[in-house]
């Protein structure tokens, strides 16, 4: 989804301005309610000396009210003349004007005598020895009664001790709610863990006792307790312990209720000054956002559009000297800047263009094969040849992990690429290696001879391998012919000279065995042997002629000529032993079929292979021999293929070597025969044999010889 | 049915005026006769349950409603209020005749007498016959219960007071030696007195105590008796000293075989043409007992002279 500037702009500034202005407005209200806390704490310490004065004060009046009534005339001639009744009645008309609680008269033959009680109890005279009994003294009393504050001063008349009066305040709710009035606070008392005296309501008084005394670890000087669902600021003061020496705790709680709903007056006041602002923040947002913002960033946009798509001479015309004024300028040398560059670097493509696509057709027109590895391990690039070489075997090269590309090659070969990877890493020694990969039932062994070497950046840094590798298949079986051919080439040689050494003392033994003949009779005894010896005579002239056939090949006579022409007369010249040896002949070829062979010499070819095979099948069979034109190919292959038992592995790779025979009276150069000739047409032979089904001979002769 | 309504409305209306009429008589037949504003003018000091009992009497005999005021005088200087009240009881020889020319004398009389009132644990203890040894030793025996307390209470500060127990026994005070002998063995008033307060038995506030503190202590239970004026009539209506004191007796002390007992004598004096059917008040007659009433001459003397020197040798003992 697309959006516009103006509307990113305008709430961007819109977001951060409310979210500063929401910010300032709880800031403002949290130091409101910091300020008003700290007012709350500093009109708690007033209070706590208003208390103190009070309290002070409360002392004060008590003493010197119970010191007026000390002196009082009546009060002392009815305790001097033992008018309890008046005295007593005198003590409850006092009290009954004034807010005491009681006041009592303790005379000194310890004879009391209460407002509150018409009774006259007795307890033990003074001991007028005890100069305290003179001291005027204010103190706390805590009992089953409640709390109460008792002035006692002693009662004189004439200087003479008479008695001791106190007069005793009652500290209890309706004191404590006179005392909230004055002070404009609540005020409790608390003895013992107990609220004993309180100007709040018993509901608040019940959570004051649940909050604060059941939650010792919070007992702070100042703190904030929840009192009938309303919050109070609450002072502890303890100033004074009672008669047990237990200490009296004050507390003075403030309600913060109405500072909260003034808090909150001023929260919502501020929420709707920040409201109003924001409305004008966001008119003029979006006012300035058009006139100074938008209007100018859409002509740099415009223009930049315009250079994007290629128009480097676009030039912006904002004069103004702020920031899109920068950026106007800035756009304008980059445009110029970008144009330099571009003429540059198109410069630079050009040159670069033209240095791969040499690069590439040195590559191309490269017969090594060349892969480069990443430091990773990967196949980066690959030449053509590399596709060519490879393609088939490996799929997709680029891309291809060393551990792929290992895996599927001899056991040997992979040893040895290796070996050569560890030696150019660790020594920086290129060492050449071969690799042997096998293509298949057709597709024979392939052979590469490659390396490694190192791919270093500007800094010398390795960033990779190249591997370049070769194929040296066609060389490796030239070696191989060369070799075989350097040995054929010896035997016959030797043959041939065997051969001549025979040949003479053959003619010799031949031409004195028919003159034996001859000589001797049908029925000489002897003549039998003399036919034997003439026989094996003929037969190793025989053997010596072949030798010598295989060693001096006669003279080729290759011409283009009908396939059925050559074929023919063989079968014509073997059907004989073929029904001998109960062999049926099966001819498969088109009779157009033309072949540019020495018709004498290939026939000689068929002639071995197909006598070869009726050899191999004592019990008759079948010969099939086929001859096809591949189509696209520059081969027409040739095949012979028998009935027979087979032919084990070991034997079929030594079939073609000269005097290899498994037979007990061949010579073991039929088939040597077979490949010279084959080799002669720069053909090539191949067997394939499977026990109890046959034998297959296959030989490919080029179709046409070129040049 | 407007006239049947018409005729309700007038018959409703009727009956309430009727009935308006009816309770306009009623209240004019309850409304009793105007109050007698009257002034009592004495130099004794009244307490309040005297005056209230004078002013019943008052009542009792003028057939009236009686508001009463107390105006206190000296026999030397008391003269008629400025705002003439329609009657005026005088203590007998108080005012002079010549001052009362705008009023006339009329038959009633109302008489006080002076005697000790007495509750009733203390009465028990006196026996058959009250004189100063049995009530003395009575005294005792009560003190010796409750050591604390002060078991007789007197308005030794009044001068009518001092003057009464002069009249009971016999002189003031004596001459001669002084001996710590009990109170009631002392010859004079003064010694007696004295004495008595010496044994713990008197409260020695009442050297400073008037009528209304020497009542006001009886009637709080702080002391068991104390001397005052009560009308003549209550010597012979024991339930009235019982009406205003409770389980109280009263007493005169038999004194040298003779009962003495001190009078005071209240006139009626009614302003001129102001006519009243009054009942004359009668002589009450008592055996047994020797009225006397001091006169104004001896009253004024001894306000003058004898009060201070008798109060002083009560105080300071010197005898």
């Amino acid at each position: 989804m697309n959006v516009s500037l103006r509307f990113k702009v305008i709430s961007l500034l819109f977001i951060m301005i409310t979210s500063l202005a929401l910010i300032m407005n709880e800031k403002s209200t949290a130091l409101i309610y910091e300020k008003t806390q700290e007012t709350f704490q500093q009109r708690l310490e007033q209070l706590a000396e208003s208390v103190k004065s009070y309290w002070e004060s409360e002392k004060n009046t008590l003493l010197s009210n119970s010191m007026l009534y000390a002196e009082s005339e009546k009060i002392i001639n009815y305790s001097t003349y033992s008018l309890l009744n008046l005295l007593q009645q005198e003590l409850e008309r006092l009290i009954s004007k004034t807010g005491f609680h009681d006041m009592r008269l303790l005379l000194k033959n310890g004879q009391l005598i209460s407002s509150s009680s018409p009774i006259i109890a007795q307890s033990s005279p003074f001991n007028l020895k005890d100069t305290r009994l003179h001291l005027a003294q204010v103190e706390l009393q805590y009992g089953d009664e409640g709390l109460f504050l008792v002035a006692e001063v002693p009662v004189q008349k004439m200087g003479e001790l008479i008695g001791r009066l106190s007069l005793r305040r009652k500290l209890d709710d309706t004191r404590l709610k006179k005392m909230a009035r004055n002070l404009q606070a609540d005020v409790s008392l608390g003895v013992r863990e107990q609220i004993v005296a309180s100007s709040l309501e018993d509901r608040a008084r019940d959570d004051m006792v649940k909050e604060h005394f059941r939650k010792s670890e919070s007992r702070e000087m100042i703190m904030r307790l929840v009192l009938k669902g309303e919050v109070f600021s609450v002072g502890r003061l303890a100033f004074e312990k009672t008669t047990e020496g237990d200490p009296l705790i004050i507390y003075v709680a403030v309600s913060q209720k109405k500072m909260l709903s003034l808090v909150e007056q001023a929260r919502s006041q501020n929420l709707s000054v920040t409201g109003w602002a924001l409305l004008l923040t966001l008119l003029l947002t979006i006012v300035f956002s058009e006139r100074v913002l938008i209007a100018r960033i859409r002509a740099i946009r415009d223009g930049a559009n315009l250079i994007a798509e290629g128009n480097l001479d676009q030039k912006f015309n904002i004069v103004s000297g702020d920031e899109l004024g920068d950026l106007a300028r800035s756009f304008n040398r980059m445009a110029s800047n970008l144009k330099s560059n571009r003429d540059r670097l198109q410069h630079y493509i050009d040159r670069i263009e033209k240095l791969a696509n040499y690069i590439q057709n040195i590559l191309g027109s490269l017969k090594t094969c060349v892969l480069t590895w990443n430091m990773s391990g990967y196949i980066e690039t690959v030449n053509t040849s590399a596709i060519a070489e490879l393609g088939e075997y490996y799929g997709d090269l680029e891309g291809l992990s060393l551990h792929r590309f290992l895996k599927k090659l001899k056991l040997e070969s992979r040893a040895e690429m290796v070996k050569a990877l560890r030696e150019i890493t660790y020594s920086e020694s290129d060492r050449q290696f071969d690799i042997e990969i096998d293509l298949g039932e057709h597709g024979g062994i392939k052979v590469l001879q490659g390396g490694f070497s190192v791919l270093r950046d500007n800094a010398g840094k390795p960033y990779g391998f190249v591997l370049t590798l070769s194929n040296i298949t066609q060389r490796k079986i030239i070696e191989q012919q060369l070799y075989h051919a350097d040995k054929l080439s010896s035997i016959g040689q030797l043959s041939a000279s065997v051969a001549h050494e025979i040949k003479n003392p053959l003619a010799s033994i031949k031409t004195l065995g028919q003159l034996l003949q001859e000589e001797t009779g049908e029925d000489d005894t002897r003549r039998e042997y003399i036919d034997v010896i003439v026989s094996e005579v003929n037969r190793l002239n025989g053997v010596v002629e072949q030798l010598l056939k295989y060693a001096k090949p006669e003279g080729s006579s290759f011409r283009q000529q009908a396939f059925s022409d050559v074929i023919k007369p063989v079968l014509a010249l073997v059907n004989h032993e073929a029904e001998r040896n109960r062999v049926i002949l099966k001819a498969e070829f088109d009779e157009n079929l033309q072949v540019y062979v020495d018709a004498e010499k290939i026939k000689q070819v068929f002639l071995n292979l197909i006598f070869n095979g009726m050899q191999a099948m004592g019990n008759g069979g079948t010969i099939s021999i086929r001859a096809v034109k591949e189509t696209e190919s520059p081969w027409t292959a040739f095949a012979v293929e028998d009935s027979g038992a087979g032919m084990p592995e070991e034997v079929c790779r030594k079939v073609f070597e000269p005097f290899f025979t498994t037979k007990q009276r061949g010579t073991g150069l039929g088939l040597a025969i077979v490949k010279k000739i084959i080799d002669l047409h720069g053909g090539k032979i191949e067997v394939k044999s499977e026990a109890g089904k046959g034998t297959t001979f296959t030989f490919y002769l080029p179709s046409k010889q070129e040049g | 049915m407007q006239i049947i309504l018409k005729t309700g409305f007038f018959s409703l209306l009727l009956a309430v005026i009727a009935v308006i009429l009816d309770l306009q008589t009623l209240i004019a037949q309850e409304r009793p006769e105007a109050e007698l504003k009257s002034t009592l003018i004495a130099s004794i000091d009244f307490v309040p349950e005297v005056l209230e009992m004078v002013r019943r009497q008052l009542s009792e005999q003028t057939g009236r409603g009686v508001s009463l005021i107390f105006q206190p005088a000296e026999p030397d200087s008391a003269e008629i209020p400025e705002q003439k009240p329609q009657a005026i009881l005088i203590e007998k020889g108080l005012i002079i005749p010549e001052k009362l020319q705008d009023y006339n004398k009329s038959p009633v009389k109302i008489e006080l007498v002076w005697v000790m009132v007495f509750h009733s644990s203390i009465w028990q203890l006196i026996g058959d016959e009250l004189t100063p040894e049995s009530f003395g030793k009575a005294l005792l025996q009560h003190k010796e219960k409750h050591p604390f307390f002060f078991p007789w209470f007197e308005s030794l500060f009044s001068k009518h007071s001092l003057l009464n127990f002069c009249q009971n026994f016999s002189n003031c005070s004596a001459r001669g030696k002084y001996e710590k002998k009990p109170f009631w063995q002392q010859s004079g008033a003064i010694r007696l007195l004295y004495r008595a307060m010496e044994q713990g038995l008197l409260n020695p506030l009442s050297v400073e105590a008037d009528q209304m503190l020497a009542c006001k202590v009886f009637t709080a239970g702080d002391s068991v008796c104390f001397s005052m004026w009560v009308p003549i009539k209550w010597l012979s209506a024991p339930e009235q000293v019982k009406r205003f004191f409770g389980d109280a007796r009263i007493g005169v002390f038999k004194v040298n075989d003779r009962r003495l007992l001190p009078r005071l004598s209240l006139d009626l004096w009614l302003e001129k043409g102001f006519d009243l059917p009054l009942t004359a008040s009668e002589t009450i007659a008592l055996e047994g007992y020797e009225l006397i009433e001091a006169g104004i001459e001896k009253k004024r003397d001894w306000f003058r002279r004898d009060f201070s020197e008798a109060y002083d040798q009560l105080i300071i003992g010197d005898f």
